[in-house]
């Protein structure tokens, strides 16, 4: 290791050290720049606040949705659910699936059976829900629960279950 | 570092060990740094970011986006800055070179205006403002 040969000899094995060591780094960047980021869980999150902000604002029911003076449940507003929230759920054209599924189930007080449900979407992202999670070619959901009472005084339960598909985006097909 | 006379000198073989090894890393860094700033990521970036706000966003906010290193990669790419950021039908497109861009679908339902901020020279700074309104011909309360 002393004389010339032998200095030359680890200079080489040094730099044949740092081409693989260069390889790799460059192979684990690529692979970490070449994901695209999963925003998705953040995504469904933001849908959920946004449909429970529209179904009860402020602890309060929504007065299109519980009329205000008797507490009486608008049977119209399921049907007007998307504009009265407004939601956009459309992809660019009609034949594109739709990436989102909302929905909202209504529940007087403690009662076990909803009295009204409302939802929009795509159904068939649904039984990604019931999968393990694990698997990341699945869509996101998000489950939550909040309380609110309208003006006459009654409580409700409202439990509102989100999902977002959107793998081509956020998911590495490869 | 002594030569076979006992002289304190450098030898230059050594020297251009040490220049490549500096040069190995250098281009190691810069290949990190171009990685970690390039076009196509940037663009999925600024689209999810975007696109995210304007799903948290309610009527009347104006929201303004420092897309500076963005614009610096658009001009070298000769793509001008209303072609960088496009907000329309619930899609935010950001294209940063020629042939790229990547769209990302938003949510909520708003209607979302893009400015591009110029400085006092009359320049794009790379700041955009957004003004986020009601669609016109809905009826929401939110």
């Amino acid at each position: 290791m002393i004389n010339k040969k032998g200095e030359k000899l680890i200079s080489v094995y040094w730099f044949l050290i740092l081409t693989l060591i260069v390889v790799g780094i460059v192979v684990m960047v690529n692979t970490f720049y070449g994901n695209p980021y999963d925003v998705r869980t953040l995504e469904v999150e933001v849908l959920n606040n946004h449909v429970s902000n529209c179904i009860s604002s402020g602890g309060r029911m929504n007065p299109l949705l519980i009329w205000p003076s008797t507490g009486q449940y608008q049977e119209s507003f399921r049907d007007t659910f998307v504009e009265k929230c407004k939601l956009n759920l459309e992809g660019h054209n009609e034949f594109d699936p739709i990436e989102y599924y909302v929905e909202v189930n209504l529940y007087n007080k403690f009662d076990k059976k909803p009295f009204a449900t409302l939802f929009s979407g795509n159904k068939n992202w649904i039984g990604d829900c019931q999968a393990n999670n694990e698997y990341k070619n699945l869509a996101t959901c998000y489950n939550s629960t909040i309380y609110s009472t309208d003006n006459v005084g009654n409580l409700y339960r409202i439990e509102i279950f989100s999902i977002v598909h959107k793998i081509k985006e956020n998911v590495n097909q490869n | 570092m002594k030569g076979k006379r006992g002289e304190g000198t450098i030898l230059v073989e050594n020297i251009i060990y040490l220049i490549l090894n500096l040069l190995f890393f250098a281009i190691l860094i810069i290949f990190l740094i171009k990685q970690s700033s390039g076009a196509a990521l940037l663009e999925q970036t600024y689209s999810k970011k975007v696109a995210l706000l304007i799903d948290q966003a309610k009527p009347g906010m104006i929201i303004k986006l420092n897309l500076e290193k963005g614009m610096n990669i658009a001009n070298s790419n000769k793509i001008t800055p209303q072609e960088l950021l496009v907000i329309e039908d619930n899609f935010v497109k950001v294209t940063l070179s020629k042939g790229g861009g990547q769209e990302y679908h938003f949510f909520n339902d708003l209607d979302v205006k893009v400015f591009p901020e110029t400085d006092d020279k009359g320049e794009y700074s790379g700041i955009y403002t957004l003004t986020v309104n009601r669609k016109a011909l809905s009826g929401g309360i939110l």
